[in-house]
C-alpha cells in the first residue's frame, strides 16, 4: 500500500454513486491517512463541496441525478483552484478526455488499483493547479508564431493554439510530414506562461530505442556501458518549460509505460538513480501517423493515448491550404533572396498557377526546398517555369492518394482497393464486414478487432458526409 | 448445485477487491457488491424490452466497472459492448448481445454469493 505523505490531511471529497466502489476507494484513501467525505449523487456532492471546500475532488462522471461534467464546471466556478480527478469506466474514456479539456486536473479509468488512485491524489496535492484562463481573443495568435498563411484551415489552427496555449493541457499535434508540427509546438510554448522556460524537442523516431530512455529520463554516471557522466535527460531539461515529443507513436512499448508513469506522477527517475525527482513540464507531442490506428494495432498504449490526446491540433496538408501556397512561396523567395544575395521580382503568373495546383506530398518543407533551389541556381528576375526543379510539374494530384496508401506498408490493400484513399478503403472493408454479418456491429467489431464503439463512431461520421 | 463460473474470470481480482476493506467490513462490501450487481441486472432487464437506452447506458456503465473490479473480464467486455450499443441505439445488436451478458452477470452474482456464504473462495 502506498502511504500518504504531506497530503495526508488534505480533505478529499469522493463523489461516486456505485456504493461498492465508494466503499473500496474510501478504504484505500483512509488507509493511506486521508480524510474523506463521500457523496452518492451530484446534489449531495455539490452540497458537501460548498460546505467543505475541499482541495481535491474525486468525481465519477456518470451520476444518477446530473451530468458529472456540468457538476465539475460548477465546482470549478465556485473554487477554481480545486483539483478535480475525473473518474470514468473503460469504454467511456472519451468522457475523461472531455473532462480534461474542461479543466479536470487528472482522470482515472475504472478499474484502477490503489497505487494509481493514491498517485492521482498525491499528484493533485503537490502539483500547482492552474485555474482555467480564458483568453481575451483566442482567434488571434500572438506574433512570432512563425506561421504564414491566412487560409480557413490555418485560422482554425491559430484559434486552437491561442485558446490552449496558456493552459497546462497536453497538446497532441497530428499532420503529414512537412506540415509544420514542430512550429506549432513552438507556437504553443511561445504563447504560454512558460515561454521564458526551456523548449526541449525530442524526436522519438530518430533516436535508437535503446538510448531513448536515457535521452528522455537521463542517466547516472556508470549506470550502463558508455554512461561516462550524469545526463539529466530531456524531461528534466524541460523543467519549467515544454517538452516536445515528436513522432510519439514510434516510442517503444516499454518506454511508453515509463512515459505514462511520468505523466501520472510528474517525477523522473534517471537510469541508475535510486530516487525520483519531481519536475514541472508541459507535454506537447506530435505524430504523422493516425494515433488511434496505432492504438488499434497495439503499437501505442490506449491509456497513454487518452492521457496525451487532450487537445488535438491537426496541421492541414499544404494542398488543403488554398492560397497559402503562394503566400509561403513569396515569403520564402524574399527571405532566401536576401540570404543568397540575389534579386528576384516575384513569381510569374504561370508559376503561381502551377504551384497552386500541385499536390505537395512533402508539404511546406517541399515547397521551401523548391524555392531554395530556384534562388540558388538562378541569377534573379521573375521566377518562371523553367527555373523550377526538373520533374516538379510532373507530380499530379493522383500521386497523393498513392503516397497516402503506400505510407502504411502493413496495410492489407487488395487489388480492388488500389487507387482508393485509406479512409475509403477502410470504409469499404467495414461495410463489407457488416454485410457479411447481417449488419451486426458487435460481430463485425469482433472480426475487425476493434471496439463496437469505434465502429458506431465511424458509421455516424459517414452519415454526416455528402453522398 | 454448482453455478457456472464466469468466463475469463480472475478470482484474485475479487480477492483483492474484498481485501481493500478491513476484516470486519469485508462482508459488508461483498453484500454491497451483490446488491450493486443485482441492481444493474434488474435495471437492464427492465430497460431491454422497451428499450430504454438511457437506463441501459447507466446500468452498463456501472457494470463495466464492477465486472472489471471483480475480475470478470468477459462480462466487462460485454458490458462495454452493450454500452456502445446503448449509445448507438442499435436494437438488433442489443438482442444479440444481451442474453450472453445476462448469463455472465448471473454467473458472477452466483460467485459473489458463494463467496459471501463461505467467506472464502469456492474454487
Amino acid at each position: 500500500m502506498v502511504r500518504a505523505t504531506s497530503s495526508a490531511r488534505t480533505p478529499i471529497l469522493l463523489i461516486e454513486d456505485t456504493l461498492t466502489l465508494q466503499m473500496a476507494y474510501r478504504s484505500i484513501l483512509a488507509s493511506a491517512g486521508h480524510r474523506v467525505s463521500t457523496a452518492g449523487t451530484g446534489a449531495e456532492g455539490l452540497a458537501q463541496f460548498r460546505a467543505l471546500r475541499p482541495k481535491i475532488v474525486l468525481l465519477d462522471l456518470i451520476l444518477p441525478d446530473r451530468d458529472g461534467l456540468h457538476l465539475m464546471r460548477e465546482m470549478l466556478a465556485i473554487q477554481p483552484e480545486t483539483a478535480i480527478v475525473a473518474i470514468t469506466a473503460n469504454g467511456s474514456v472519451n468522457r475523461a478526455v472531455e473532462a480534461m479539456r474542461a479543466g479536470a486536473h487528472d482522470f482515472l479509468v475504472k478499474p484502477f488499483d490503489e497505487t494509481r488512485l493514491l498517485g492521482a491524489v498525491q499528484y493533485a496535492t503537490s502539483a500547482p493547479v492552474s485555474p482555467v484562463v480564458v483568453q481575451p481573443d483566442s482567434s488571434v495568435l500572438a506574433e512570432g508564431s512563425g506561421f504564414i498563411g491566412t487560409s480557413g484551415a490555418m485560422q482554425r489552427v491559430h484559434a486552437t493554439i491561442g485558446s490552449v496555449a496558456r493552459s497546462m493541457a497536453t497538446v497532441f499535434i497530428t499532420g503529414e510530414s512537412g506540415t509544420g508540427k514542430e512550429l506549432c509546438a513552438l507556437a504553443v510554448h511561445a504563447n504560454s506562461a512558460r515561454a521564458s522556460g526551456p523548449f526541449i524537442a525530442l524526436n522519438c523516431g530518430a533516436i535508437p530505442q535503446d538510448l531513448l530512455e536515457s535521452e528522455v529520463f537521463g542517466h547516472i554516471k556508470g549506470s550502463f556501458t558508455g554512461a561516462i557522466s550524469d545526463k539529466p535527460g530531456a524531461a528534466a531539461a524541460a523543467d519549467g518549460g515544454t517538452l516536445f515529443l515528436d513522432e510519439i507513436c514510434e516510442m517503444a512499448p516499454a518506454l511508453q509505460t515509463k512515459l505514462l508513469r511520468f505523466l501520472q506522477t510528474s517525477t523522473v527517475q534517471p537510469v541508475g538513480a535510486t530516487r525520483p525527482r519531481r519536475v514541472d513540464v508541459r507535454i506537447v507531442c506530435a505524430t504523422n501517423r493516425d494515433p488511434m490506428e496505432a492504438v488499434r494495432r497495439g503499437d501505442f498504449r490506449e491509456d497513454l493515448y487518452y492521457r496525451l490526446y487532450v487537445v488535438p491540433v491537426h496541421m492541414p496538408p499544404l494542398r488543403d491550404r488554398g492560397q497559402d501556397v503562394i503566400e509561403i512561396a513569396e515569403a520564402a523567395l524574399l527571405r532566401f533572396s536576401q540570404e543568397e544575395g540575389r534579386t528576384f521580382l516575384g513569381l510569374s503568373p504561370d508559376v503561381r498557377s502551377l504551384l497552386s495546383t500541385l499536390p505537395w506530398p512533402g508539404n511546406v518543407r517541399q515547397l521551401l526546398n523548391v524555392i531554395r533551389n530556384v534562388v540558388v541556381l538562378n541569377p534573379g528576375g521573375w521566377v518562371i517555369r523553367d527555373m523550377l526543379p526538373p520533374g516538379l510539374a510532373d507530380v499530379r494530384p493522383g500521386a497523393v492518394a498513392a503516397l497516402t496508401a503506400t505510407s502504411n506498408p502493413t496495410a492489407a490493400v487488395t487489388e480492388t482497393h488500389v487507387g482508393l484513399t485509406l479512409a475509403e478503403a477502410e470504409r469499404r472493408l467495414i461495410e463489407m464486414t457488416l454485410d457479411r454479418h447481417a449488419g451486426s456491429v458487435p460481430k463485425a467489431a469482433r472480426v475487425l478487432d476493434v471496439s463496437p464503439s469505434t465502429l458506431y463512431r465511424k458509421i455516424e461520421s459517414w452519415k454526416a458526409l455528402p453522398d | 448445485m454448482t453455478a457456472a463460473r464466469p468466463r475469463d474470470f480472475d478470482p484474485l481480482r475479487l480477492q483483492w477487491l474484498v481485501g481493500l476493506v478491513e476484516g470486519d467490513a469485508a462482508p459488508a462490501l461483498i453484500a454491497q457488491l451483490t446488491d450493486d450487481l443485482r441492481t444493474a441486472a434488474d435495471q437492464m432487464a427492465l430497460a431491454v424490452p422497451v428499450p430504454d437506452w438511457l437506463r441501459l447506458r447507466e446500468a452498463s456503465h456501472t457494470l463495466m466497472a464492477l465486472a472489471g473490479y471483480a475480475g470478470a473480464a468477459a462480462l466487462q467486455r460485454l458490458a462495454e459492448t452493450l454500452n456502445a450499443i446503448a449509445h448507438a441505439r442499435d436494437a438488433d445488436a442489443l438482442d444479440q448481445v444481451f442474453p450472453e451478458m445476462a448469463d455472465e452477470l448471473s454467473a458472477l452474482i452466483d460467485v459473489v454469493l458463494n463467496w459471501q456464504t463461505a467467506r472464502a473462495a469456492p474454487w
